[in-house]
Protein backbone atom coordinates (compact mmCIF):
# COMPACT_ATOMS: atom_id res chain seq x y z
CA UNK A 1 0.00 0.00 0.00
CA UNK A 2 0.88 3.37 -0.26
CA UNK A 3 3.06 5.71 2.30
CA UNK A 4 -0.19 8.13 2.00
CA UNK A 5 -2.47 5.32 3.04
CA UNK A 6 -0.63 4.54 6.36
CA UNK A 7 -0.18 8.00 7.48
CA UNK A 8 -3.82 8.56 6.76
CA UNK A 9 -4.17 5.71 9.54
CA UNK A 10 -1.71 7.47 12.20
CA UNK A 11 -3.10 10.74 11.65
CA UNK A 12 -6.23 10.20 14.42
CA UNK A 13 -4.14 8.93 17.40
CA UNK A 14 -1.32 10.97 16.52
CA UNK A 15 -3.51 14.57 16.44
CA UNK A 16 -5.06 12.91 19.98
CA UNK A 17 -2.09 11.50 21.79
CA UNK A 18 -0.17 14.99 20.78
CA UNK A 19 -2.72 17.71 20.59
CA UNK A 20 -4.58 15.99 23.70
CA UNK A 21 -2.37 14.84 26.03
CA UNK A 22 1.67 15.20 25.22
CA UNK A 23 1.36 19.07 23.91
CA UNK A 24 -0.56 20.51 26.89
CA UNK A 25 1.49 18.26 29.17
CA UNK A 26 4.85 20.40 28.08
CA UNK A 27 2.77 23.54 27.85
CA UNK A 28 1.93 22.61 31.75
CA UNK A 29 5.64 21.97 32.01
CA UNK A 30 7.28 24.95 30.90
CA UNK A 31 5.78 27.83 33.27
CA UNK A 32 6.68 25.92 36.34
CA UNK A 33 10.51 26.41 35.39
CA UNK A 34 10.32 29.95 33.17
CA UNK A 35 7.39 32.01 35.65
CA UNK A 36 8.12 33.94 37.31
CA UNK A 37 11.69 33.99 36.61
CA UNK A 38 13.50 31.14 34.91
CA UNK A 39 15.06 28.50 37.45
CA UNK A 40 13.99 26.63 39.79
CA UNK A 41 12.66 29.20 42.26
CA UNK A 42 9.28 27.83 42.55
CA UNK A 43 10.37 24.05 42.87
CA UNK A 44 12.51 25.79 45.50
CA UNK A 45 10.00 27.00 47.71
CA UNK A 46 7.62 24.34 47.44
CA UNK A 47 10.13 22.66 49.22
CA UNK A 48 10.56 25.07 51.73
CA UNK A 49 6.97 24.61 52.91
CA UNK A 50 6.90 22.31 55.57
CA UNK A 51 3.65 20.47 54.46
CA UNK A 52 4.38 20.16 51.31
CA UNK A 53 8.08 18.33 51.87
CA UNK A 54 5.80 16.19 54.45
CA UNK A 55 3.87 14.75 51.75
CA UNK A 56 6.47 14.68 49.34
CA UNK A 57 8.61 12.63 51.53
CA UNK A 58 5.38 10.32 52.91
CA UNK A 59 5.44 9.71 48.70
CA UNK A 60 8.25 8.57 48.27
CA UNK A 61 8.65 6.55 51.68
CA UNK A 62 5.24 4.79 51.23
CA UNK A 63 5.95 3.97 47.85
CA UNK A 64 9.64 2.58 48.29
CA UNK A 65 7.57 0.54 51.05
CA UNK A 66 5.53 -0.70 49.25
CA UNK A 67 7.92 -1.83 46.46
CA UNK A 68 9.89 -3.50 48.81
CA UNK A 69 7.11 -5.81 50.94
CA UNK A 70 6.27 -6.72 47.00
CA UNK A 71 9.22 -7.75 46.14
CA UNK A 72 9.45 -9.87 49.49
CA UNK A 73 6.47 -11.24 49.04
CA UNK A 74 6.15 -11.61 45.26
CA UNK A 75 9.32 -12.79 44.46
CA UNK A 76 9.01 -16.28 46.59
CA UNK A 77 5.52 -16.25 45.30
CA UNK A 78 6.53 -16.63 41.54
CA UNK A 79 9.15 -18.58 42.11
CA UNK A 80 6.34 -21.05 43.58
CA UNK A 81 3.95 -20.23 40.60
CA UNK A 82 7.21 -21.24 38.02
CA UNK A 83 7.42 -24.60 39.64
CA UNK A 84 4.05 -25.43 39.05
CA UNK A 85 2.62 -28.29 36.04
CA UNK A 86 1.14 -25.87 32.97
CA UNK A 87 -2.09 -26.47 34.39
CA UNK A 88 -1.99 -25.48 37.70
CA UNK A 89 -0.03 -22.45 36.52
CA UNK A 90 -2.32 -20.69 34.32
CA UNK A 91 -4.92 -21.17 36.38
CA UNK A 92 -3.01 -19.50 39.51
CA UNK A 93 -1.99 -16.59 36.89
CA UNK A 94 -5.20 -16.04 36.29
CA UNK A 95 -6.44 -16.25 39.59
CA UNK A 96 -3.65 -13.40 40.33
CA UNK A 97 -5.03 -11.52 37.40
CA UNK A 98 -8.64 -11.38 39.27
CA UNK A 99 -7.64 -9.00 41.89
CA UNK A 100 -5.50 -6.81 39.21
CA UNK A 101 -8.92 -6.10 36.86
CA UNK A 102 -11.27 -5.52 39.57
CA UNK A 103 -12.27 -1.88 40.31
CA UNK A 104 -9.30 -0.24 42.88
CA UNK A 105 -12.89 1.29 44.47
CA UNK A 106 -13.47 -2.48 45.34
CA UNK A 107 -10.10 -3.18 46.48
CA UNK A 108 -9.93 -0.15 49.01
CA UNK A 109 -13.46 -0.25 49.91
CA UNK A 110 -12.46 -4.00 51.25
CA UNK A 111 -9.55 -2.59 52.94
CA UNK A 112 -12.02 -0.03 54.64
CA UNK A 113 -14.05 -2.19 55.97
CA UNK A 114 -11.11 -4.31 57.32
CA UNK A 115 -9.37 -1.40 58.82
CA UNK A 116 -12.14 0.76 60.09
CA UNK A 117 -13.16 2.05 63.48
CA UNK A 118 -15.97 -1.02 63.25
CA UNK A 119 -14.59 -3.10 60.86
CA UNK A 120 -13.03 -6.82 60.63
CA UNK A 121 -9.91 -6.61 62.13
CA UNK A 122 -11.40 -4.55 65.21
CA UNK A 123 -14.20 -7.22 65.76
CA UNK A 124 -11.87 -9.87 65.58
CA UNK A 125 -9.82 -7.92 68.46
CA UNK A 126 -12.53 -7.61 70.57
CA UNK A 127 -13.51 -11.48 70.27
CA UNK A 128 -10.15 -11.87 71.30
CA UNK A 129 -10.23 -9.44 74.03
CA UNK A 130 -7.49 -7.35 72.80
CA UNK A 131 -7.15 -3.80 72.75
CA UNK A 132 -8.64 -2.14 69.54
CA UNK A 133 -6.52 0.05 67.44
CA UNK A 134 -7.65 2.77 64.76
CA UNK A 135 -6.54 1.56 61.71
CA UNK A 136 -7.35 3.63 59.29
CA UNK A 137 -6.56 7.16 57.38
CA UNK A 138 -2.87 5.63 58.90
CA UNK A 139 0.48 5.83 56.44
CA UNK A 140 0.26 2.14 57.32
CA UNK A 141 -2.90 1.64 56.14
CA UNK A 142 -2.21 3.23 52.63
CA UNK A 143 1.02 0.70 52.17
CA UNK A 144 -1.01 -2.55 53.04
CA UNK A 145 -3.90 -0.87 50.24
CA UNK A 146 -1.07 -0.17 47.88
CA UNK A 147 0.64 -3.33 48.13
CA UNK A 148 -2.88 -5.08 47.91
CA UNK A 149 -3.09 -3.00 44.66
CA UNK A 150 0.10 -3.85 43.09
CA UNK A 151 1.72 -7.22 44.34
CA UNK A 152 -0.03 -8.87 41.09
CA UNK A 153 1.29 -6.88 39.00
CA UNK A 154 4.68 -7.90 40.60
CA UNK A 155 3.76 -11.45 40.63
CA UNK A 156 2.40 -11.76 36.92
CA UNK A 157 5.91 -9.67 35.31
CA UNK A 158 7.91 -12.12 37.50
CA UNK A 159 6.78 -15.50 36.90
CA UNK A 160 7.35 -16.01 33.13
CA UNK A 161 10.95 -14.63 33.72
CA UNK A 162 10.91 -17.17 36.55
CA UNK A 163 9.80 -19.84 34.01
CA UNK A 164 12.60 -18.97 31.91
CA UNK A 165 15.48 -19.72 33.59
CA UNK A 166 14.67 -23.11 32.90
CA UNK A 167 14.15 -25.85 35.31
CA UNK A 168 17.35 -28.05 33.96
CA UNK A 169 19.86 -25.16 35.41
CA UNK A 170 17.93 -25.62 38.71
CA UNK A 171 17.40 -29.62 38.54
CA UNK A 172 21.35 -29.79 37.90
CA UNK A 173 22.07 -27.35 41.24
CA UNK A 174 19.74 -29.82 43.25
CA UNK A 175 21.43 -33.29 41.91
CA UNK A 176 24.77 -31.64 42.64
CA UNK A 177 23.45 -31.28 46.06
CA UNK A 178 22.48 -27.85 46.26
CA UNK A 179 19.74 -27.07 48.87
CA UNK A 180 16.44 -25.16 48.12
CA UNK A 181 17.30 -21.83 49.91
CA UNK A 182 21.10 -21.74 48.01
CA UNK A 183 19.54 -22.65 44.61
CA UNK A 184 16.60 -19.63 45.33
CA UNK A 185 19.52 -17.27 46.41
CA UNK A 186 22.26 -18.39 44.08
CA UNK A 187 20.38 -19.23 40.99
CA UNK A 188 16.85 -18.08 40.70
CA UNK A 189 17.59 -14.65 42.26
CA UNK A 190 20.57 -13.56 40.40
CA UNK A 191 18.92 -14.74 36.84
CA UNK A 192 15.77 -12.57 37.30
CA UNK A 193 17.64 -9.66 39.06
CA UNK A 194 17.00 -7.20 36.10
CA UNK A 195 12.92 -9.02 36.37
CA UNK A 196 12.95 -7.97 39.47
CA UNK A 197 14.23 -4.55 39.20
CA UNK A 198 12.03 -3.66 36.47
CA UNK A 199 8.94 -4.88 38.20
CA UNK A 200 10.00 -3.41 41.21
CA UNK A 201 10.09 0.09 39.47
CA UNK A 202 6.77 -0.88 37.78
CA UNK A 203 5.27 -0.46 41.37
CA UNK A 204 7.19 1.80 42.58
CA UNK A 205 5.42 4.55 39.59
CA UNK A 206 2.15 3.16 40.24
CA UNK A 207 2.25 3.54 43.96
CA UNK A 208 3.60 6.92 43.90
CA UNK A 209 0.94 7.59 40.79
CA UNK A 210 -1.97 6.13 42.01
CA UNK A 211 -5.16 8.12 43.30
CA UNK A 212 -8.10 5.95 44.58
CA UNK A 213 -6.32 3.75 47.30
CA UNK A 214 -4.49 6.88 49.08
CA UNK A 215 -7.45 8.95 48.91
CA UNK A 216 -9.67 6.11 50.38
CA UNK A 217 -7.03 4.85 53.29
CA UNK A 218 -5.47 7.54 53.79
CA UNK A 219 -7.66 10.51 53.72
CA UNK A 220 -7.08 14.05 53.96
CA UNK A 221 -4.95 13.08 57.08
CA UNK A 222 -2.29 11.35 55.42
CA UNK A 223 -1.94 12.81 51.87
CA UNK A 224 0.09 12.00 49.01
CA UNK A 225 1.19 13.56 45.79
CA UNK A 226 -1.91 12.20 44.20
CA UNK A 227 -4.36 14.00 46.60
CA UNK A 228 -2.02 16.94 47.50
CA UNK A 229 -2.41 17.81 43.64
CA UNK A 230 -6.05 17.24 43.13
CA UNK A 231 -6.78 18.96 45.92
CA UNK A 232 -5.20 22.04 44.08
CA UNK A 233 -6.93 22.17 41.23
CA UNK A 234 -10.04 20.51 41.58
CA UNK A 235 -10.86 21.99 44.71
CA UNK A 236 -8.61 24.88 44.94
CA UNK A 237 -7.98 25.70 41.64
CA UNK A 238 -4.64 26.68 42.40
CA UNK A 239 -2.98 25.70 38.73
CA UNK A 240 0.59 26.87 39.15
CA UNK A 241 0.80 24.16 42.80
CA UNK A 242 -1.02 21.66 40.53
CA UNK A 243 1.56 21.96 37.23
CA UNK A 244 4.23 21.81 39.82
CA UNK A 245 2.94 18.94 41.60
CA UNK A 246 2.00 17.11 38.38
CA UNK A 247 5.96 17.72 37.18
CA UNK A 248 7.29 16.23 40.62
CA UNK A 249 5.10 13.19 40.18
CA UNK A 250 6.15 12.56 36.29
CA UNK A 251 9.54 12.55 37.58
CA UNK A 252 9.38 10.55 40.35
CA UNK A 253 7.29 7.84 38.48
CA UNK A 254 8.23 8.10 34.70
CA UNK A 255 11.59 9.23 34.98
CA UNK A 256 12.85 6.76 37.65
CA UNK A 257 11.44 3.92 35.49
CA UNK A 258 13.76 4.96 32.77
CA UNK A 259 16.47 5.72 34.95
CA UNK A 260 15.75 1.94 36.48
CA UNK A 261 15.46 0.18 32.81
CA UNK A 262 18.12 1.47 31.78
CA UNK A 263 19.75 0.03 34.77
CA UNK A 264 18.40 -3.19 33.76
CA UNK A 265 19.44 -3.69 30.54
CA UNK A 266 22.98 -3.04 31.29
CA UNK A 267 22.97 -5.63 34.01
CA UNK A 268 21.23 -8.04 31.52
CA UNK A 269 24.26 -6.93 28.50
CA UNK A 270 26.92 -7.49 31.75
CA UNK A 271 24.93 -11.20 32.21
CA UNK A 272 25.02 -12.14 28.38
CA UNK A 273 28.71 -10.87 28.50
CA UNK A 274 29.65 -12.97 31.48
CA UNK A 275 27.73 -16.05 30.01
CA UNK B 1 10.53 -32.24 41.52
CA UNK B 2 11.99 -30.54 45.01
CA UNK B 3 9.11 -28.91 47.20
CA UNK B 4 10.12 -26.53 49.34
CA UNK B 5 7.56 -26.09 51.79
CA UNK B 6 8.36 -22.53 53.26
CA UNK B 7 8.13 -21.28 49.68
CA UNK B 8 4.44 -22.83 49.71
CA UNK B 9 3.53 -21.50 52.90
CA UNK B 10 4.65 -18.39 51.52
CA UNK B 11 2.42 -18.34 48.30
CA UNK B 12 -0.55 -19.91 50.01
CA UNK B 13 -0.23 -16.67 52.56
CA UNK B 14 0.29 -14.25 49.39
CA UNK B 15 -2.83 -15.65 47.54
CA UNK B 16 -4.90 -15.60 50.57
CA UNK B 17 -3.99 -11.74 50.93
CA UNK B 18 -4.98 -11.32 47.39
CA UNK B 19 -8.08 -12.89 48.17
CA UNK B 20 -9.63 -12.72 51.38
CA UNK B 21 -10.58 -9.01 51.55
CA UNK B 22 -12.40 -9.73 48.37
CA UNK B 23 -14.13 -13.24 50.13
CA UNK B 24 -14.86 -11.05 52.77
CA UNK B 25 -16.91 -8.51 50.69
CA UNK B 26 -18.85 -11.11 49.37
CA UNK B 27 -19.90 -12.42 52.70
CA UNK B 28 -21.11 -8.75 53.89
CA UNK B 29 -23.41 -8.35 50.71
CA UNK B 30 -25.69 -10.93 52.29
CA UNK B 31 -25.87 -9.56 55.55
CA UNK B 32 -29.54 -9.16 56.70
CA UNK B 33 -28.69 -6.60 59.35
CA UNK B 34 -27.65 -2.70 58.43
CA UNK B 35 -23.85 -2.76 58.80
CA UNK B 36 -21.06 -4.15 57.03
CA UNK B 37 -19.97 -7.05 59.28
CA UNK B 38 -18.73 -10.96 58.65
CA UNK B 39 -20.84 -11.67 62.01
CA UNK B 40 -24.24 -11.67 59.72
CA UNK B 41 -27.58 -11.66 61.44
CA UNK B 42 -29.05 -13.47 58.31
CA UNK B 43 -29.16 -14.15 54.77
CA UNK B 44 -30.77 -11.97 52.54
CA UNK B 45 -30.60 -10.16 49.02
CA UNK B 46 -32.42 -6.57 50.34
CA UNK B 47 -28.82 -5.01 49.68
CA UNK B 48 -28.71 -6.24 45.72
CA UNK B 49 -32.46 -4.83 45.25
CA UNK B 50 -31.15 -1.52 47.25
CA UNK B 51 -28.71 -1.31 44.67
CA UNK B 52 -31.20 -0.86 41.93
CA UNK B 53 -33.28 1.73 44.17
CA UNK B 54 -30.36 4.21 44.25
CA UNK B 55 -31.13 6.64 41.67
CA UNK B 56 -27.72 7.49 41.69
CA UNK B 57 -25.70 4.31 41.46
CA UNK B 58 -28.30 3.08 38.53
CA UNK B 59 -27.46 6.34 36.79
CA UNK B 60 -23.80 5.84 36.99
CA UNK B 61 -23.86 2.46 36.09
CA UNK B 62 -25.78 3.07 33.09
CA UNK B 63 -23.16 6.18 32.03
CA UNK B 64 -20.03 4.31 33.00
CA UNK B 65 -21.31 1.11 30.96
CA UNK B 66 -21.96 3.82 27.78
CA UNK B 67 -18.71 5.24 28.10
CA UNK B 68 -16.91 2.35 28.44
CA UNK B 69 -18.56 0.37 24.97
CA UNK B 70 -17.99 3.43 23.14
CA UNK B 71 -15.02 4.63 24.11
CA UNK B 72 -13.31 0.95 23.70
CA UNK B 73 -15.37 0.73 20.59
CA UNK B 74 -13.36 3.79 18.93
CA UNK B 75 -10.38 2.73 20.70
CA UNK B 76 -10.05 -0.89 19.19
CA UNK B 77 -11.19 0.74 15.33
CA UNK B 78 -8.26 3.71 15.60
CA UNK B 79 -5.89 1.02 17.59
CA UNK B 80 -6.47 -1.06 14.63
CA UNK B 81 -5.96 1.17 11.52
CA UNK B 82 -3.07 2.83 13.40
CA UNK B 83 -1.26 -0.92 14.09
CA UNK B 84 -1.88 -1.73 10.38
CA UNK B 85 0.29 1.05 10.01
CA UNK B 86 2.91 0.41 12.56
CA UNK B 87 3.25 -2.86 12.03
CA UNK B 88 3.31 -3.01 7.66
CA UNK B 89 5.95 -0.15 7.97
CA UNK B 90 8.41 -1.13 10.63
CA UNK B 91 11.30 1.44 11.21
CA UNK B 92 12.34 4.16 13.64
CA UNK B 93 9.38 6.18 12.78
CA UNK B 94 7.27 3.60 13.75
CA UNK B 95 8.67 2.54 17.05
CA UNK B 96 8.56 6.36 17.96
CA UNK B 97 4.88 6.57 17.39
CA UNK B 98 4.34 2.95 19.10
CA UNK B 99 6.24 4.60 22.13
CA UNK B 100 4.38 7.67 21.99
CA UNK B 101 0.59 5.87 21.82
CA UNK B 102 1.91 4.03 24.68
CA UNK B 103 2.74 6.75 26.70
CA UNK B 104 -0.71 7.77 28.07
CA UNK B 105 0.05 4.44 29.98
CA UNK B 106 2.35 5.41 32.14
CA UNK B 107 1.75 8.68 32.45
CA UNK B 108 -0.01 9.14 36.17
CA UNK B 109 -3.63 9.02 36.00
CA UNK B 110 -4.14 12.10 38.02
CA UNK B 111 -1.66 14.11 36.09
CA UNK B 112 -3.22 12.96 32.72
CA UNK B 113 -6.67 14.26 34.33
CA UNK B 114 -5.28 17.31 35.25
CA UNK B 115 -3.71 18.07 31.85
CA UNK B 116 -6.54 17.11 29.91
CA UNK B 117 -9.15 19.24 32.22
CA UNK B 118 -6.48 22.35 31.70
CA UNK B 119 -6.38 22.11 27.73
CA UNK B 120 -9.83 20.54 26.77
CA UNK B 121 -12.08 22.34 29.78
CA UNK B 122 -10.43 25.11 30.33
CA UNK B 123 -8.66 26.41 27.30
CA UNK B 124 -10.09 24.71 24.73
CA UNK B 125 -13.65 25.15 26.18
CA UNK B 126 -15.02 21.96 24.59
CA UNK B 127 -17.83 20.25 26.11
CA UNK B 128 -17.30 17.93 28.95
CA UNK B 129 -19.00 15.22 27.19
CA UNK B 130 -16.07 14.98 24.20
CA UNK B 131 -13.75 15.90 26.63
CA UNK B 132 -14.57 12.67 28.72
CA UNK B 133 -14.92 10.63 25.38
CA UNK B 134 -11.40 11.71 24.55
CA UNK B 135 -9.62 11.17 28.07
CA UNK B 136 -11.11 7.34 27.52
CA UNK B 137 -10.14 7.18 24.14
CA UNK B 138 -6.64 7.66 25.41
CA UNK B 139 -6.74 5.12 28.25
CA UNK B 140 -7.82 2.33 26.12
CA UNK B 141 -5.48 3.37 23.18
CA UNK B 142 -2.23 1.72 24.54
CA UNK B 143 -4.23 -1.21 25.34
CA UNK B 144 -5.90 -2.06 21.94
CA UNK B 145 -2.84 -0.84 20.03
CA UNK B 146 -0.05 -3.26 21.99
CA UNK B 147 -2.48 -5.95 22.06
CA UNK B 148 -3.48 -5.69 18.31
CA UNK B 149 -0.28 -4.97 16.37
CA UNK B 150 0.95 -8.06 18.81
CA UNK B 151 -1.99 -9.89 16.77
CA UNK B 152 -1.16 -8.36 13.38
CA UNK B 153 3.07 -9.56 14.01
CA UNK B 154 1.89 -13.47 14.72
CA UNK B 155 -0.03 -12.84 11.25
CA UNK B 156 1.10 -15.28 8.39
CA UNK B 157 1.85 -12.28 5.70
CA UNK B 158 1.97 -14.75 2.85
CA UNK B 159 -1.90 -15.69 3.15
CA UNK B 160 -2.55 -12.34 2.28
CA UNK B 161 -0.28 -12.11 -0.19
CA UNK B 162 -1.60 -15.07 -1.59
CA UNK B 163 -5.30 -13.34 -1.68
CA UNK B 164 -3.73 -10.45 -2.99
CA UNK B 165 -2.05 -11.96 -6.09
CA UNK B 166 -4.92 -14.46 -6.61
CA UNK B 167 -6.57 -11.15 -7.37
CA UNK B 168 -8.20 -10.00 -4.34
CA UNK B 169 -8.19 -6.22 -3.57
CA UNK B 170 -6.33 -4.54 -0.58
CA UNK B 171 -9.56 -4.17 1.60
CA UNK B 172 -11.40 -7.46 0.57
CA UNK B 173 -7.95 -9.36 1.54
CA UNK B 174 -7.42 -7.56 4.60
CA UNK B 175 -11.39 -8.72 5.68
CA UNK B 176 -11.22 -11.67 4.40
CA UNK B 177 -8.17 -12.47 5.19
CA UNK B 178 -6.70 -10.94 7.86
CA UNK B 179 -9.57 -10.33 9.71
CA UNK B 180 -10.49 -13.44 10.53
CA UNK B 181 -7.59 -14.13 12.42
CA UNK B 182 -7.05 -11.02 14.28
CA UNK B 183 -10.17 -11.31 15.75
CA UNK B 184 -9.09 -13.10 19.09
CA UNK B 185 -6.46 -9.96 19.39
CA UNK B 186 -9.55 -7.12 18.34
CA UNK B 187 -11.92 -8.70 21.54
CA UNK B 188 -9.09 -9.08 24.13
CA UNK B 189 -8.63 -5.17 23.06
CA UNK B 190 -12.15 -4.43 23.44
CA UNK B 191 -12.13 -6.04 27.02
CA UNK B 192 -9.34 -4.62 28.24
CA UNK B 193 -9.78 -1.22 27.03
CA UNK B 194 -13.12 -1.85 28.18
CA UNK B 195 -12.63 -2.72 31.70
CA UNK B 196 -9.75 -0.36 32.02
CA UNK B 197 -12.61 2.41 31.08
CA UNK B 198 -14.59 1.44 32.97
CA UNK B 199 -12.75 0.98 36.17
CA UNK B 200 -10.77 4.13 36.02
CA UNK B 201 -11.01 7.48 38.66
CA UNK B 202 -8.61 9.69 37.77
CA UNK B 203 -9.42 11.27 34.41
CA UNK B 204 -13.38 10.65 35.04
CA UNK B 205 -13.37 12.70 38.17
CA UNK B 206 -11.77 15.89 36.36
CA UNK B 207 -13.70 15.35 33.71
CA UNK B 208 -17.40 14.37 35.25
CA UNK B 209 -19.82 16.74 34.89
CA UNK B 210 -23.62 17.56 35.64
CA UNK B 211 -25.48 14.08 34.63
CA UNK B 212 -21.97 12.46 33.62
CA UNK B 213 -21.04 10.70 36.85
CA UNK B 214 -19.18 7.38 36.62
CA UNK B 215 -19.48 4.46 38.72
CA UNK B 216 -16.61 4.08 40.12
CA UNK B 217 -16.70 7.73 41.43
CA UNK B 218 -20.42 7.48 42.51
CA UNK B 219 -19.28 4.42 44.35
CA UNK B 220 -16.62 6.33 46.06
CA UNK B 221 -18.82 9.42 47.06
CA UNK B 222 -21.90 6.99 48.24
CA UNK B 223 -19.08 5.38 50.55
CA UNK B 224 -17.82 8.71 52.05
CA UNK B 225 -22.06 9.40 53.48
CA UNK B 226 -23.15 6.14 53.71
CA UNK B 227 -21.73 2.99 55.00
CA UNK B 228 -24.15 0.32 54.81
CA UNK B 229 -23.50 -3.22 52.32
CA UNK B 230 -25.50 -1.56 49.15
CA UNK B 231 -21.46 -1.21 48.01
CA UNK B 232 -20.85 -4.85 49.08
CA UNK B 233 -23.53 -5.77 46.61
CA UNK B 234 -22.64 -4.25 44.40
CA UNK B 235 -18.92 -4.80 44.20
CA UNK B 236 -19.96 -8.15 43.71
CA UNK B 237 -21.97 -7.58 40.91
CA UNK B 238 -19.35 -6.08 39.53
CA UNK B 239 -16.86 -9.11 40.66
CA UNK B 240 -19.08 -11.35 38.44
CA UNK B 241 -19.18 -9.13 35.16
CA UNK B 242 -15.41 -8.73 35.85
CA UNK B 243 -15.40 -12.77 35.84
CA UNK B 244 -17.10 -12.63 33.05
CA UNK B 245 -14.94 -10.72 31.04
CA UNK B 246 -12.05 -12.68 32.06
CA UNK B 247 -13.54 -16.11 31.29
CA UNK B 248 -14.39 -14.66 27.68
CA UNK B 249 -10.79 -13.09 27.05
CA UNK B 250 -9.12 -16.51 27.98
CA UNK B 251 -11.69 -18.71 25.97
CA UNK B 252 -10.74 -16.30 23.02
CA UNK B 253 -7.07 -16.64 23.02
CA UNK B 254 -7.30 -20.10 24.12
CA UNK B 255 -9.26 -20.90 20.79
CA UNK B 256 -6.63 -18.82 18.62
CA UNK B 257 -3.51 -20.60 20.27
CA UNK B 258 -4.77 -23.98 19.61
Amino acid sequence: MKKSVYICFLIVPVVIVLCTLILPLVLQIIPTFTRPAIGLGNYIRFFQDDLNRSIFLRSVRLSVITTLLCILVGVPTAYYLSMQSEKRRRLLNSLILFPLLTNAVIRSFAWISILSKQGFLNQLLKLLHLPQGTFLYTDGAIVVGSVYLFLPIMINTLSPIMENIGTETVEAAHSLGARPVRVFFEIILPLSFSGVLIAGVMVFGGAISAYTTPSMLGGNKKMMLSTLLYQQSGTLANWDAASLISVIMLVCSLGVMKLFNSLAKRIDKREAGNV
Amino acid sequence: MYRHTLLKIVAIATLSFLFVPLLLIMVTAFNSGDTISIFIDGFSLRWFFKVFKSRSLVNALKFSLKLGLLSAVLGVVIGIFASIALTRRPGKVSNALLNLFLSSSLIPGVVMGYVLFQCIVVTLQIPLAYALMIGHILIVLPYSIRLISAGLKNCDVSIEEAARTLGCRPVMAFLLVVLPDLKGAILSAFMMGFINSFNNIPVSMYLKGPGMNTLPYAMMSYIEYTFDPTVSALSVMIMLFTLFCMIAIDRIAGKRSR
